[in-house]
């Protein structure tokens, strides 16, 4: 191989100056390299983005819920949770009361809000969603100081603490020790059928809860689970609702199954739970972002597939200029197979050299946008304009680089212009939360990912200079020479 | 049988469509080893085909070519290939070096294609360049040689691999009288210090003298009668 190598490494930096074929070539080694820097960089984006999701649904969620019927409450539910921890790959399950529930702070005269309220038992449910990481520190529901004063300002009976999300807390206008008035019943006034009562019990706001997911941020407040069955009156051993926690996201649904197939609960319809994962709540969304994915790796092997054709028609008018050459290396004794690798060689350098600048640059740009450092302003970015300036003065002949020191210097202004430019551009995207329910666009790179597009990308380009490079070995020597 | 080379009843038509457009209609020819054989004739009588035939380049309609008693048609591709990087050289009116080479790179490829390793082939391909007088040019390409220097390379190119046989499609073509007298010197003492053998296509009246004979090709075969032309 090593005289193919020398000639295709010739033909690639042809330095004769009417020669505009290694300038093609520059551009099919950046066309390739765009298409695979930018699939790198989408797929990373939302691979982070799904990432993102999954691990905030995670920490907000168990892996599989059970319930009674129609959210009807069960009894003896310590016996459930010890058949359900008794389940293979169940980590943990815990007891929730889980209602809706209307709000108003004491401050307004009507309910504000509904709220999505959880009872539960702080140390069991941390084991399954390890939710008080989001708290703004130790909450204690039943006897925080907090209460207390409330109790002795507002002269006011309290039922007591809740944690209440950040956003939720904010759109009423509470803050930690306000109290909070939420509504446990609603009575038809019988002396006017059309109004009703409202039966409602005050809280006080104990602990702020902020997980990042505006869903649940707005929406959620957690009290004790001793609370909210005195405020439904039920008794201590009713519930609603178990949460399960499996060793690994994973195996959710097998768990779910396994749960559904085995446990009877003491209430709802012949004691059948309703099951739920994770998975199953959010499949509608990870469904899309699959679907996303996909589609996104078509459209930029189409890129790639553009670029592969750039690749192919350079090679063919490469064929073509060098036709006369080709028969004077056949009547120097090349082989067919010797100007077929020629080409080969050709087409696949650049296809492989598209893949190594368009992967430095894919990686290095999401890896940039996940970096949470000070950056320098976007405007330093055009710093990168010295080494093209230099490199223009060259184009235009205002200077010659001539001696070696020069081309090296030149060398290192460019990376260093480059890695300037994708520092000072790719910083961190900051999103609206309530939209996109992450407050920074994440980025995760799969390097499996990566390798596939580099494969795929060198078949393809592989594929582009076959028929260019079988037109050259199959030329005739002597037609070949008489060309002009 | 001594001889080096040897055609018998070399015929070759091209085919246009239907059209049979007969060039070489039946040549016979022996080169015997260390011989300098010029081939003349006027323009487009076939002589640089035969040449093509001779060295490998091309298949004849009909007849065969025998190379040290070998039918060089009866080698496969592989066989071939290898014939023409070690049998024989070639050198052309035009030079035909390649642009992007240097001087000591063009001279190299051949050994290269051969199989030899970069620094043993730039080590032969320069101790030629300087036997041929361009130990000053190695790194220039050829579009920074003059005309007599570039065919300098290309004769050194054509020996790089010690071929026996050197075949030279009118070396002195594209030179003037006295750049061509210089190149024909080259050849000569090629020649002597060799023994390699040459066949010289050509219209140059003092190359045609200097060879051991000169053979005339007219309306497709060889003529009895030579004929020198006026250049």
């Amino acid at each position: 191989m090593k005289f193919e190598w020398f000639v295709a490494s010739r033909y690639l930096k042809s330095r004769r100056e009417q020669s505009f074929i290694s300038i093609i070539g520059v551009i099919s080694v950046v066309s390739v390299a765009l298409g695979i820097a930018v699939v790198i960089l989408v797929i990373s984006v939302m691979n982070g983005f799904e990432h993102g999701l999954r691990e905030k649904f995670l920490a907000n969620e168990a892996h599989v819920t059970v319930r009674a019927s129609a959210g009807d409450y069960f009894s003896n539910y310590q016996d459930s949770i010890r058949q359900i921890e008794a389940i293979d790959g169940v980590e943990a399950a815990s007891p929730v009361i889980y209602t809706q529930i209307a709000a108003w702070p004491t401050h307004e005269d009507s309910p504000r809000r509904i709220i999505f309220v959880k009872g539960i038992d702080p140390a069991k449910e941390n084991r399954v969603t390890g939710f008080s990481k989001f708290f703004d520190g130790p909450v204690d529901f039943q006897n925080s100081p907090l209460i207390e004063s409330a109790r002795l300002q507002a002269d006011e009976t309290i039922f007591g603490g809740i944690v209440l999300g950040d956003a939720g807390a904010t759109n009423m206008g509470v803050v930690k020790g306000d109290v909070l008035r939420l509504v446990s019943r609603m009575q038809r006034n019988p002396a006017n059928p059309t109004t009703f009562f409202a039966h409602t019990r005050n809280f006080v706001v104990v602990g702020i809860y902020k997980s990042g997911m505006h869903t649940y941020d707005n929406v959620l407040g957690f009290v004790h689970l001793d609370t909210a069955q005195k405020l439904y009156n039920k008794q201590p051993d009713q519930i609603n609702m178990i949460e399960v926690r499996t060793s690994s996201a994973e195996i959710a649904s097998k768990v779910r199954q396994e749960i559904a197939s085995t446990i009877r609960l003491d209430g709802g319809i012949r004691g059948t739970p309703i099951t739920n994962t994770w998975v199953d709540t959010h499949a509608p969304l990870f469904d899309a972002i699959k679907l996303e994915k996909i589609v996104t790796v078509i459209i930029e092997a189409l890129i790639i597939l553009v670029a592969a054709f750039n690749i192919a028609s350079t090679l063919i008018m490469t064929v073509m200029e060098k036709t006369r050459d080709i028969g004077v290396l056949r009547a120097m004794g090349s082989s067919k197979r010797n100007i077929l690798r020629i080409f080969m060689v050709q087409g696949c350098t650049i296809g492989v050299l598209g893949g190594i600048v368009g992967t430095i640059l894919g990686v290095s740009i999401s890896w940039l946008l996940d970096l949470q450092n000070l950056r320098p302003s976007r405007w330093f970015a055009l710093l990168i304009l010295i080494p093209i300036g230099i490199q223009l003065l060259i184009a235009f002949r205002l200077v010659l680089p001539k001696d070696f020191i020069f081309k090296v210097l030149q060398g290192l202004l460019w990376i260093g212009g480059v890695g300037i430019f994708l520092y000072c551009l790719a910083q961190p995207i900051y999103l609206e939360s309530q939209v996109y329910q992450l407050s920074r666009l994440p980025v995760k790179i799969n390097w499996l990912f990566v390798g596939f597009m580099n494969v795929l990308s060198f078949a393809i380009c592989w594929l582009a200079t076959v028929y260019p490079a079988w037109q050259a070995s199959n030329l005739k020597p002597v037609e070949a020479l008489r060309y002009e | 049988m001594n001889n080096l080379i040897r055609t018998v009843d070399l015929h070759k038509s091209y085919f246009e469509g239907a059209k049979e457009l007969r060039v070489l209609k039946g040549i016979d020819i022996e080169v015997d080893k260390g011989e300098i054989l010029a081939i003349v004739g006027a323009s487009g009588v076939g002589k640089s085909t035969l040449l093509h035939l001779i060295g490998g380049l091309d298949r004849p309609t009909q007849g065969k070519v025998y190379y040290e008693n070998q039918d060089i048609f009866e080698y496969n591709d592989r066989e071939l290939d290898r014939f023409r990087n070690l049998g024989v050289g070639f050198v052309f009116q035009f030079h035909h070096l390649l642009p992007e080479f240097t001087a000591i790179e063009n001279v190299a490829l051949g050994a290269l294609i051969s199989g030899k390793n970069v620094h043993d082939a730039r080590a032969d391909a320069g101790e030629l360049l300087d036997y041929v007088g361009l130990s000053e040019r190695l790194e220039h390409h050829p579009s920074e040689l003059s005309g007599g220097e570039r065919q300098r390379v290309a004769i050194a190119r054509a020996i790089i691999n010690q071929p026996k046989v050197v075949l030279a499609d009118e070396p002195t073509g594209n030179l003037d009288r006295k750049t061509s007298a210089a190149v024909l010197d080259l050849l000569w003492d090629l020649n002597d210090r060799f023994e390699q053998t040459f066949i010289v296509v050509t219209h140059n009246q003092a190359l045609a003298q200097r060879a051991d004979r000169v053979i005339q090709l007219v309306d497709g075969k060889l003529s009895d009668q030579i004929q020198m032309l006026d250049i």
